[in-house]
This record gives structure tokens, C-alpha cells and sequence, in this order.
């Protein structure tokens, strides 16, 4: 048995009476694998991936460490606002993706079924809820949620939000993608820094948010200097970078951290860091993956495929392609409200279908995979107009279903068959 | 007026459309609930996993009767089924225009002057869409029409809470009651607009107008999309409501929350539906049940759905001193006929076939036979002094003095068997069910999955022909597994190929049949949980015939407590609907 399966056998068989034991077993789970990551090349990875994953499970780390500074969010919660007044951020999704990598959500997703969470529920969702009823998550200081991008936010933080008894702070995004929706949006984002300051007790410093706010820009700058140059390299990467990046590109914006890795990953595109160089100098020698959603990673034929692979790039999923906008220093508050309404999974599924078929064209993608996330309405609905428009924009893609949580919700084999087919057929078309 | 021609038809999905604003338009407006008999062309256009309700939608609004559908972006599911028809308007198929409103999911002043402003856009595009302009006065009119305030209800009614349910639903849940029903799903068409300004003519200030509107859709009872739901505990809350049958679509999970915290002390039946006509059919013995199981079943509908033993109720005769019960099941047909003392004469056990009265009269002949031997004497029907039916062909049985569900026969044979047993769990070749009872035997909550075959015993003969086991062998196969081997797939179908690829593999067969068992009995035990259920448990069906899935269970069971508990399987389980039915059939 490898040391993951004894980590994950172990937690799915205490949690359910002794929460707190596993809960520092989690922590202890991730401190060893911040210091395996630390400690040596273990792999292709390049420099930047290597913080970055360390950057990532830290996070999760130090929200489960001081609950008298957790905050549990969704993806789209104002990060610089809960950074600046000294706040970790635990994200439902990101958590769950640790509980599923610890291969221990199995338990979680179970527990949330038991107590009434509809098995078709998103199971990043379901397993953050179980966790949460199970006593695995600490009890926050704060909860905020938006109601977009999807359904589940609502759901699910009304509920975690009544289990600790916690106030919830709710951001109501409009369908609507005009100036009144941002003005808003800006007044709720007024409400929410009132919100935190009253928790706190004490006034947000207005220093420390002016830092979130320049690292958020220059993460910025960095990553679209990175996609810049994606465009025309290939790039060395792997499925799990990608989630991880999620989380960064979100949760963690605003942090020093955050900027160091978009640094670090411009760096590692242009060669000018150690490692970096032998492996992102090619130019179109591989054929070049778009990913739309998120990412099965613990999917073996995968894995085997995609990552570090000497054919493929993984481009870019595009959950890491919407963050791109900059915050204006003199209206922090409306920049961010616009942000949150101009993301492009906000409204109809025309903006989302524009900005990937956009994006495909920026990067030069050959090809592009949607996956259909297990209980995603919100993005299962409109895989046949994304695809529609992609192959209208002669970008082949291929639409396949699992569950990037839930590992018994991907059948490895099917999974296997469907992408390599895909891949054969790109490669015939580009031969 | 507009010439009858004129008038544009308008379909809509969401309690918050702003309707009284098209009646302003002098256009007619229909609340959209379609059960379609299949989704072929939704399936071509929308992923599956989408709710049935919005493939319905889609579905019909590709034919013909609507010229447009007003959506709001209530769900993440009609907001991508906006976006299909918005794909297909362009391209001018189907002939429907689209249009949606984003909906706040707060109801603050702010979100209140959102919503307006939405509402404001909303009338101007559709002035333009339908060359007219719009009528304040109409539209005034229209929200006083539709103002409800009639006493729902009176003495006591039952509600259907949930999701918006099928027609063929509400129809059957009104049949069965013999309380009115009163609709309180996101369906729910109770409109109330007591303080909107009491003017005559063209309003001024169409923006104060709409904002004064916009606070009045708002303060409707949220649905479960809307963040503070507060509010919704007016509905059990109030001391008339005496039972809901709360309603579910599959893959709308709003309301699977809300569900799992109603208050225990409303009697409540949870149906699930996937929107088709079929569903709303396949519920009819839930219903029942339910309705029977709370004193409230209409006597209309009992009459109804009784088929009289040759003479009448009550109409017994001195040799008649024997009772049946038949449980029509949709894999074996069981007959128990049991004495005036309610000891067991004869239990006889046949295969169902395809007819399920030929199969309930060949198992009534057996047991006669068996009875007469066991009592000395030549027995013939004229012996039963009555004959209840039930399981999944209850209806079709002819010669029954009465037919009850196999949710209260299962109880009530139960409970004879072991009396302390406060939770029966019942797998059968279909359906799995859980059935709390009170200490009399009486059903005070159940559970019943008939939707999939994960958790049923069908699934055990999938997983045994794959095995190439008999389903005998299967029984004992997994009772001593040298491992645990996780069968992760929660779908029966995908289960199977993760069982071959195990196989493949090479894994010893006792430890998949073991893995096969506990992910049986870890669907049920969820089931289970959800219901509260306790212990004493006694399984009945043919399932607990099967050693290895008892063990399971029992462990699964006892997961919370840290401990396998004992499942109790009385001598004969599959019988046990029969009896129950056979004890019904004595008390006539």
C-alpha cells in the first residue's frame, strides 16, 4: 500500500469519530508534502510548479491551522479584501480537491449523502459539505460566498453557514453584464469590507489592501506576459498543475505569494530560470490541448498522456483564463465588482463560448477537451454550443464526461479509449 | 383590444417572471410544465445530466403554440436552455423568441431596484419585439386580478412543497386525498400584489412603477434559489398543514437540502421525478401508501383502487375462516394464507412470469392445496373469508377483497414476525425499501429507491452474471474475503465493467463478491440514514436470503456506531409481504 492509500484509508476510517484527530492528520498530510515538494526534484516539474504546488497545499495548511483567521469561500470570493485584513481563505472546491487527492473523499461524499445532499449535487460541493457536518473543518471566523458562477454556492454556504451558526456573506451577482450590475455589485463589495472590519474588530489597513491590490496587478501583468509568450511555445505541464493554478489564480491572488509564482512561471516560460530552459524552448513541436473546466488529475491514462508529455502541451484550462484584470488603484472596490460580473462563466453562455474560442485562437490550439464535471449544470449545459463554436473556429474537440472529485465517478478505461480516439484523430488531421 | 389573432402566446418557468407586465401587452401567458414522453432533441442540444425539467422545456418549445418564453436566470439549468433557444432563434429554429431577465437571489431595496431596472429593459425590448406599446393600465389591472386571498385550505390541507411538480402529480395527489392540496412548489402560481397603486390610465413614472412591482414579486415566498429562505417556515409552520408530499426533479438539487430538514413531526413523502409522463405514473403506489398510512386517503380513491372479492366486505359466511394475501411482485408471486388465530397455513412462492394475475392465481391454487393438506381438509376459495393483494401488481389481481401497499404489508408482516423490530429493510428484485415503524407495526416513515438498479436485487444478478455465479452460489461467495475491494461505481451498468476489469485483473472472486455486497448495503444504509431509521432491523425480501449482503448491511449499518449490528432475517422474508397482507386481510 503506498502512503497515500494508508493516508487515505486512515481518515476515512477515523473521521467519522474522531474529527479532530483527522483533521490534524490532514495538516500533518499536508506539512509532509510541502516538505517532499521542498526537499527535492521529485520529478519534471519546473521551478514554478514546484511553489506552486507547495504555495498550494500551505494554504490549506494554514486555514486548517488558525480558524480565528478562516475564512470559507468559494472560487470567486474577493481574495485581496480577506487578505488584507489578515484572513485565509479555505475554498470549498480547493479543499474538497485535497480531500480527493488525499484519496480520502469518498467518505466525505458519502457522509453529505446521508445527511440529505442529492448524490447529483457537484461533488466538490458534497464533499465539502460532508466534511464540514463531519467536523473536519474548523468552525471560520467568516463565510462568503457569490452566487456565481453556479447554483451550488447558494446551497452550500446557506448550509455550512447554519451548521456553525456563522453570519454568511453573500454577494449577489446579476445576470446582467452592464455598469448598474457593477455599481451593485461595488455597494455589496462596501458592505462586505463593513462586514469583515465589524468581525475583526478593527478597520481594514489601507496599506495592506494597496499591497493585495499591486500584487494582484502584477500577477496580472505576469500571467498575460506568460500567455504572450504560450502562444507561441510549447510548454512543459501536467493536470495537476492546473488545478493547483486554479486555486492560485483565485483564492490566493493578492497574496506576495501569488505574485512570486506568476513570476516564477513567466520566468520558467522564457528560460531565464534554472530548469527551465530545455524544456519550454520548443516551438510547435507538440500538438496543443485546451482544457475546458476542470481537470480529472488523478485519471492514470491521463496523466500518462498529458503530463510532462514530449507530444502534447497542456495549454491552459479555461478556469485559468479569467482572472486577467487589473485593478484600478483609485476604485479598488468598483475593479473588483467588475471583475466578478465581466468573469466570463458570469451570464449567458455566449460570453463564456467568445472568450474560449478567443482564447483558442490566441494560443494556437490544435485541439480542446471540455469536461463535463459530474452535477455542473452550469457548465455541462452549454458543452454543445462551446464545441459548436470551437469546431466552427476548426478547433476539434472532444466533449467527455466524468468526475474530476469523485474517483469512482471516472471510468479510467472508457476515459483512456475516448481521449486517445481524440488524439488520434488530431494527429491524422495534422499529418 | 387586440384582435384574438394578435394575441401572443407566452410560455415561462419562474414564479418571479414579471407576467402582469405582458398582460400589459394584452398577451397570454402560460406557466410552462411539459412531461414529455422523450428527449430526443433536448439530448441533441443539452448535456443529460441536465434536469428533466428543463429538457421538457426545451423539448416543447420546439413545437408549435408559443411565440416566445420569458426566462429568468433562475437556475444554472434554464439559464443554459435559454442559451440553446438563443442558438437555435438565430438560426431560426424553432420559431421562439427568448428572452431573460436576471433575477436577484436577495431581496434588499438595491436588489428590488435591480430587478426593476431589468423589468424596464425587459418591456422596452419587448415593445420592440412586438410593435406595440405598453398599457400601465392593463398591467395595473392585471396585478389586481391576480391577486389570491381566498383562506387555502380551511380546516387542514395537504401541501406539495418542492420543486414544481408534473401535472399528472398534482392530478394523482388529489385523487388520493381526501384533504385539499395546496401548491406550494417553485411552481406555485399564488400571487399577491395588495399595496401596487390604485390608478386608472397611463402610470407616469414607469421606473417607480416597476420598482413598486419589482418589491412585490420579490416578497413572494423565496424559492430555494433566493439566499434568505427564512420565510419558507411559514409553510410548516402552519398548524392546517397536515402532511406534504414534497417533490424532487432529478439533477435539480435545490431542494434535496430543504428536504433532508423538514420537521419530523409533519408526516412527509418525498417523490422524485425526472419530469416524464411515466414518472409521474410509477408513483402511484407511494402515494397510496402514504395517504393510507396517515388516515387520509380519499374513500373515492380507496373504492377505486379496490377490486371486491366475489361477495362484498364483511359478507363472510361461517366457512369462512381463512385469509390471503398476495404479494405480486415483479419477480416471484407470494401467497400465505394464514388462520383466524393468524397462524400460518400454507406459503407458497411462484415465478411472476409476464401475467400477474394468472401468476396470483396459480400461487392462490398451490397454497390451497399446501393449506388443505396442512388442515386435513379439501380447500377452496370459498374458505378465504378474504384475500388482500399487494406488491407491484396489486391492481391486477382480481379476486381481492382489497389491495394495500407493500409498504404497509411489509410493517405489519414484520413487525407479527419480530415485534421489537422498529425498522424493515425490504430489497427486493426492483426496488429497495426502508420502512420505520411505530411499536404496533405501523408505518411512520419510508424510503423506497425504484428508480435504479444499484441496491436492488437486480443488481445482484448483474454483478453474478458477469461472476458467472448462480445467485445462490453469490450468497455465500463473499462471506470470508481474504481483502476489501472497493466497487466504486455507484451506477449498476458502470459497476459491471469495473467488476470485469477486476476479474481482468486477476482479484480472488470472494473478494469482489464481498465488494459487490458491501456497496449493495452501503447504498441502502444511506437510504437508511437519511430516514432516521433505528434499530432493531429486520430484512425481508428476497435479498436476505443472501448471507453475504446481510453481513454487509449489518456493517454498514453500524459504521456510525463503530460496530456491525445484527440485521434479524426471519425464517421466511420473501413471504413476508404476504403475510402482512394476509394479517390486513383478517381485520376486514
Amino acid at each position: 500500500m503506498d502512503v497515500v492509500d494508508f493516508f487515505g484509508e486512515t481518515v476515512s476510517r477515523n473521521f467519522r469519530r474522531h474529527p479532530r484527530f483527522t483533521r490534524g492528520l490532514l495538516r500533518l498530510g499536508c506539512a509532509v508534502q510541502q516538505r517532499r515538494l521542498g526537499a527535492k526534484r521529485v520529478d519534471a516539474r519546473l521551478p514554478s510548479q514546484i511553489f506552486l504546488e507547495q504555495l498550494s497545499v500551505r494554504s490549506m495548511r494554514m486555514a486548517l491551522s488558525q480558524p480565528s483567521r478562516l475564512a470559507l469561500v468559494n472560487m470567486f470570493a474577493p481574495a485581496e479584501l480577506l487578505h488584507a485584513m489578515g484572513l485565509h481563505p479555505l475554498c470549498a472546491e480547493g479543499f474538497s480537491s485535497i480531500l480527493s487527492g488525499g484519496k480520502c473523499e469518498r467518505g466525505f461524499l458519502d457522509y453529505a449523502a446521508e445527511h440529505g445532499v442529492p448524490e447529483t449535487y457537484c461533488s466538490y460541493h458534497r464533499a465539502f459539505i460532508g466534511a464540514v457536518l463531519a467536523g473536519l473543518v474548523p468552525k471560520p471566523r467568516f463565510i462568503v460566498a457569490s452566487s456565481s458562477v453556479c447554483d451550488a454556492n447558494t446551497n452550500t454556504f446557506r448550509t455550512v453557514a447554519a451548521h456553525y451558526g456563522v453570519n454568511e456573506f453573500y454577494i449577489d451577482i446579476p445576470y446582467e453584464v452592464t455598469e448598474d450590475s457593477v455599481c451593485y455589485v461595488r455597494r455589496q463589495l462596501e458592505d462586505m469590507v463593513r462586514h469583515l472590519e465589524d468581525g475583526m474588530g478593527h478597520r481594514m489597513d489601507k496599506g495592506a489592501l494597496m499591497r493585495a491590490v499591486r500584487n494582484t496587478n502584477a500577477s496580472v501583468e505576469y500571467q498575460r506576459k506568460f500567455i504572450g509568450e504560450l502562444a507561441s511555445r510549447d510548454f512543459t505541464n501536467y493536470v495537476a498543475a492546473e488545478m493547483h493554478r486554479i486555486l492560485v489564480g483565485h483564492n490566493l491572488l493578492g497574496t506576495d505569494e501569488a505574485r512570486t509564482f506568476f513570476r516564477m512561471q513567466y520566468e520558467d516560460i522564457i528560460g531565464s530560470s534554472s530548469g527551465g530552459v530545455e524544456r519550454c524552448v520548443g516551438m510547435h513541436a507538440h500538438k496543443r490541448l485546451l482544457w475546458c473546466h476542470v481537470l480529472p488529475y488523478y485519471v492514470e491514462p491521463l496523466k500518462e498522456i498529458l503530463d510532462f508529455s514530449d507530444r502534447y502541451t497542456l495549454l491552459m484550462s479555461d478556469l485559468n483564463y479569467d482572472q486577467q484584470v487589473s485593478i484600478d488603484e483609485t476604485d479598488i472596490l468598483g475593479s473588483m465588482a467588475r471583475r466578478l460580473v465581466t468573469n466570463h462563466f458570469n451570464g449567458s453562455v455566449e460570453r463564456r463560448v467568445a472568450s474560449v474560442t478567443r482564447m483558442a485562437k490566441k494560443l494556437r490550439a490544435d485541439g480542446a477537451v471540455i469536461f463535463c464535471h459530474w452535477g455542473c449544470k452550469h457548465s455541462n449545459g452549454g458543452a454543445f454550443l462551446l464545441r459548436n463554436a470551437l469546431k466552427a473556429a476548426e478547433v476539434d474537440t472532444l466533449i467527455i464526461d466524468g468526475d474530476a472529485c469523485d474517483r469512482r465517478g471516472t471510468n479510467a478505461g472508457q476515459f483512456a479509449t475516448r481521449l486517445q480516439a481524440f488524439l488520434e484523430v488530431l494527429n491524422g488531421q495534422s499529418a | 383590444m387586440l384582435d384574438s389573432k394578435d394575441v401572443k402566446t407566452i410560455g415561462y418557468v419562474c414564479k418571479y417572471t414579471p407576467i402582469e407586465v405582458l398582460a400589459g401587452f394584452g398577451d397570454d401567458t402560460s406557466f410552462l410544465l411539459p412531461e414529455m414522453a422523450s428527449y430526443d432533441y433536448a439530448d441533441s442540444r443539452v448535456w443529460p445530466s441536465l434536469c428533466g425539467y428543463a429538457k421538457s422545456v426545451l423539448e416543447r418549445l420546439r413545437g408549435a403554440g408559443y411565440d416566445a418564453v420569458v426566462f429568468t436566470d433562475c437556475c444554472d439549468a434554464m439559464k443554459r436552455v435559454r442559451d440553446v433557444l438563443a442558438a437555435d432563434a438565430a438560426s431560426n429554429v424553432p420559431d421562439v423568441k427568448p428572452f431573460i431577465l436576471g433575477l436577484p437571489r436577495v431581496t434588499t431595496d438595491e436588489a428590488a431596484r435591480s430587478y426593476s431596472r431589468n423589468i424596464v429593459d425587459f418591456i422596452s425590448g419587448y415593445e420592440r419585439y412586438s410593435g406595440r406599446v405598453f398599457d400601465a393600465a392593463a398591467f395595473l389591472r392585471a396585478c389586481s386580478d391576480a391577486n389570491d386571498d381566498s383562506v387555502r385550505g380551511g380546516e387542514g390541507y395537504v401541501a406539495v412543497m418542492g420543486a414544481r411538480a408534473p401535472r399528472a402529480l398534482m392530478k394523482s395527489i388529489g385523487r388520493f386525498s381526501s384533504l385539499p392540496v395546496r401548491d406550494l412548489t417553485c411552481g406555485s402560481r399564488e400571487r399577491h400584489f395588495t399595496d401596487m397603486p390604485n390608478i386608472a390610465g397611463t402610470y407616469s413614472d414607469l421606473y417607480e412603477l416597476m420598482y413598486r412591482y419589482a418589491r412585490r414579486l420579490l416578497s413572494q415566498a423565496p424559492c430555494m434559489r433566493m439566499n434568505d429562505i427564512g420565510a419558507r417556515r411559514s409553510f410548516t409552520d402552519d398548524t392546517r398543514l397536515k402532511a406534504v408530499v414534497y417533490h424532487t426533479i432529478q439533477f435539480c438539487d435545490f431542494y434535496g437540502f430543504e428536504y433532508a430538514q423538514m420537521p419530523r413531526e409533519i408526516p412527509v413523502l418525498k417523490v422524485d421525478t425526472d419530469f416524464t409522463a411515466a414518472s409521474s405514473g410509477q408513483l402511484v403506489t407511494r402515494l397510496q401508501a402514504f395517504f393510507e398510512s396517515n388516515g387520509i386517503l380519499d374513500s373515492g380513491a380507496r373504492n377505486e383502487l379496490s377490486i371486491r372479492f366475489e361477495g362484498k366486505r364483511g359478507d363472510k359466511v361461517m366457512r369462512h375462516k381463512y385469509y390471503a394475501g398476495i404479494d405480486s411482485g415483479s419477480t416471484s408471486t407470494n401467497v400465505v394464507i394464514i388462520n383466524r388465530d393468524a397462524n400460518i397455513v400454507a406459503a407458497v412462492s411462484v415465478p411472476s412470469g409476464a401475467n400477474s394475475a394468472d401468476a396470483a392465481r396459480a400461487a392462490l391454487a398451490d397454497a390451497l392445496a399446501e393449506a388443505g393438506r396442512t388442515a386435513g381438509l379439501c380447500m377452496t376459495m370459498e374458505d378465504m373469508a378474504a384475500v388482500v393483494a399487494t406488491g407491484y401488481g396489486r391492481a391486477s389481481v382480481p379476486f381481492t377483497a382489497e389491495n394495500v401497499t407493500e409498504i404497509t404489508c411489509h410493517a405489519r408482516g414484520a413487525h407479527s414476525l419480530v415485534p421489537e423490530a422498529r425498522t424493515v429493510i425490504d430489497i427486493g428484485g426492483q426496488d429497495s425499501k426502508v420502512i420505520r415503524m411505530k411499536p404496533n407495526g405501523g408505518v411512520m416513515e419510508f424510503s423506497m429507491n425504484d428508480k435504479c438498479a444499484a441496491g436492488t436485487g437486480r443488481f445482484l444478478e448483474l454483478m453474478a452474471d458477469t461472476l458467472e455465479l448462480g445467485i445462490d452460489e453469490m450468497a455465500g461467495t463473499g462471506l470470508h474475503p481474504h481483502k476489501v475491494v472497493g466497487i466504486s461505481s455507484m451506477c449498476a451498468v458502470f459497476a459491471e465493467s469495473e467488476v470485469i476489469s477486476l476479474i481482468a485483473k486477476g482479484l480472488r472472486v470472494e473478494d469482489i463478491v464481498w465488494g459487490v455486497d458491501l456497496a449493495i448495503a452501503g447504498r441502502v444504509a444511506g437510504m437508511a440514514y437519511r430516514l432516521g431509521a433505528e434499530p432493531p432491523y429486520i430484512m425481508t425480501g428476497g435479498v436476505a436470503q443472501n448471507a453475504g449482503v446481510v453481513k454487509a448491511l449489518g456493517e454498514k449499518l453500524g459504521e456510525r456506531g463503530g460496530q456491525s449490528v445484527g440485521v434479524i432475517v426471519p425464517d421466511v422474508p420473501q413471504l413476508c409481504g404476504a403475510l402482512g397482507a394476509a394479517l390486513i386481510a383478517r381485520e376486514l
